[in-house]
Parts: structure tokens; sequence; C-alpha cells
């Protein structure tokens, strides 16, 4: 799991927490008006009560208040959506090199495939996908299905010893990679 | 958990997003003068009169609202395990860990490969390692032993670490020991 998708169910988790404070508070305030533990609103209509909330004599600038309030309410919530949506913006090209008359830029998914093919050559490795990214803490996130016969120790340095290769071509000196082992069934062959 | 609270914030999200612009677009309609068009708000005034605090419909929706929001609750605070789990590989610049639900299927199958075990279950969290099986025919400890003793070579192939406990629960197929 990338850092980025670390953060958002973190953040995820807080935010519903809090709503679910809010609902759970709500709910509670409810109950204790009709059984009478806040005063003696019990036989009040919902209706009035709500119109308590109102001050009687409301500046005038409230309204505006609460439409900002209302608008950055709505731009944050959509933002919180959005973010749901699209988890990894991953780079379309990397710069390789650049000199006085340009740069030479790869693209992204030219350089995973590449590394992709490496990969899933390994002895024992069923399949492998490798994700190039800008945000995440490794400029490489690589997922390997091992199947249950491979040698998880030869094949884990295997795949390190391949990565040079992507180091050289994205031209980085501080190269950091993570590889996520997903172990899988072994195909039968008949 | 994580799908289903990505599926709920997008839900919870959108819902706040058109509470939020329904608010200024009315504050905004009722500012130049004109009544409110899009929310019904005389109507909901006027049914929210017909109800008292102490009344069993309020009382029952009071109830199902505190209900949504203690489980909302309950499902956000409770402990989850990884995702991945942490591997000892000493590779530099290069982090390996393994897929924590692959694992326990991979140590399942592993466990299911010793003789007598009919049917196996592992759950794995950071610390510790809890594998149920069903031996057909009964146990006499040794096929306990057995099965532990290849979870413990499985999870040395993938170096996971901290494991410090590896359990393994046996029944007799069908009913508990």
């Amino acid at each position: 799991m990338s850092r980025l998708e670390s953060k958002l169910d973190q953040t995820n988790r807080f935010l519903l927490t809090v709503i679910g404070l809010i609902v759970s508070a709500a709910g509670t305030a409810g109950l204790a008006l009709g059984t009478g533990l806040l005063g003696d609103s019990m036989d009040q209509s919902v209706s009035d009560t709500l119109l308590t909330l109102y001050p009687p004599a409301a500046p005038a600038w409230a309204p505006a208040v609460v439409a900002a309030s209302a608008l950055l309410l709505a731009y944050l919530a959509l933002r919180w959506v959005a973010a749901q949506l699209r988890l990894e913006p991953m780079s379309h090209s990397v710069e390789v090199e650049r000199d006085k008359l340009g740069a030479t830029r790869v693209r992204s998914s030219a350089l995973e495939h590449s590394i992709t093919a490496d990969l899933k050559h390994l002895p024992g490795t069923s399949d492998a996908r490798v994700r190039l990214s800008e945000v995440a803490k490794q400029d490489l996130q690589i997922r390997l299905e091992l199947t249950e016969d491979s040698d998880v120790a030869e094949l884990v340095a295997l795949t390190a010893s391949a990565l040079p290769k992507a180091a050289r071509i994205l031209g980085k000196q501080d190269f950091e990679a993570s590889v996520r082992l997903v172990a899988v069934r072994a195909k039968r062959v008949n | 958990m994580r799908t289903f609270n990505r599926l709920l914030a997008a839900l919870l999200g959108l819902a706040l997003a058109v509470t939020g612009l329904l608010i200024c677009l009315e504050i905004g309609t009722a500012l130049v003068g004109r009544s409110p068009s899009l929310v019904p708000y005389d109507r909901w005034m006027e049914s929210a009169g017909l109800f008292s605090w102490s009344a069993s419909e309020t009382m029952w929706v009071s109830s199902g609202i505190l209900a949504a929001g203690l489980t909302l609750l309950a499902i956000q605070l409770a402990p989850r395990r990884p995702r991945n789990l942490n591997t000892s590989f000493a590779i530099p610049k290069i982090e390996v860990v393994v897929d924590r639900v692959s694992l326990e299927q991979s140590l399942s199958r592993a466990a299911l490969g010793v003789e007598g075990v009919v049917e196996a279950t592992s759950r794995a969290n950071k610390r510790r390692i809890r594998t149920t099986i069903d031996v057909a025919g009964g146990e006499n400890g040794e096929v306990s032993e057995q099965v532990r003793r290849v979870l413990t070579t499985r999870l040395a192939d993938f170096q996971v670490s901290p494991v410090r406990e590896i359990s393994v629960t046996a029944r007799t197929k069908g009913r508990a020991r």
C-alpha cells in the first residue's frame, strides 16, 4: 500500500469517526429530549425546539457567514469524494536525461512494462506488476506473485538485482522500491 | 473494510457537498428576496410540528440515528489487521512486505498438505499466526505439531517478522476438541 493510500485510509477513518460521533450525539440528544433528561421539552414539538435554535435577531452578516461556511463544506466534501476516486497520480513520463538541447523523457508505461517483463521471467514468479510513482515514498512499487514452490529468498534477491536497470533508466542515484509479495496457488499443469 | 470506508466516504462526501451547495443556494435566493425554491422548509417544519419529542415516532427515529452513529463508530474504532506484513529481507533501499491475505491462504494450503488435515484456516496479524485445522479421525497431538512445523517453515520462507507466536487449534472434523 502506498503512502498516499495509507494516508487516505487514515483520513477516511478519522472523518467517519467524527461523523459517527456527531450522528450518535444527535440521536442521544433526541432520546434525551424525549425522555425529559434535558428539561421540560418532552411535550414540546420538534419544530418549536428547532426554532428556538435560531437567534431571534441575527446580525445582518450571519446569512453570509453561513453561506460561506456551507460553500467551504461543499468544497471540502467534494475534495474528499475526489480523493476516493483518484488514488495514485501516476506519472505519464519520466525525464531520464536533460542537456542544453532539451530533455529525454520515457513513457512511464514503457518503463513499467520493461521492468515487469524482466521480473515475470524470474523462476517461481507467477505474475509481476510494476508501478512507477512520483508521489509514493518509493520510486517503484512492485507487486510480485509467487507460487508455493518458489524460493522466496532467491526470488527477492533476483528482483533486487533486476532493479538497478530501472534505476539506470531513471537516472536515479537514490533509488527506492517497495516489493509486495503475494503468495498464489501454483498453476496446475496437466 | 477499506473498500467499504471508501464507498461510504464517497457517499457521505457527496451528500455533504449537495447539502452545502443547497444551503448556499437557498441563502442566495433569500438574499435577493425570493422564497426558497429547492428545499421545502415550510412543509418540513409543518410535519416536525406534528410530533413532540416524547412521541413514539420521534423516539424511534432518534434511536435509529443513535444506532447508525454507534455502528459507524464501532466499525471505525474496531482494530484492523494490517494489509501487509513486514519481512526481514535486508536489501538496501528496497522494502519487502508480504500481502497478509495471500499469506493466510498460503499457510492454510501448507497446513492442508499435512496428512490427516481436511480443512485449515489461518489468520495472521503482526505478531500472531492462528491456524485452525480439522483433522479426520481425531488428533493425537502429532498432526498439530506437524502443522506447526510446516507453518514455521513457510513463515521462514517469507521471513515474516516479528511473528512471535504460532498457534494451531485442532478440531476433530465437525466438532471442537
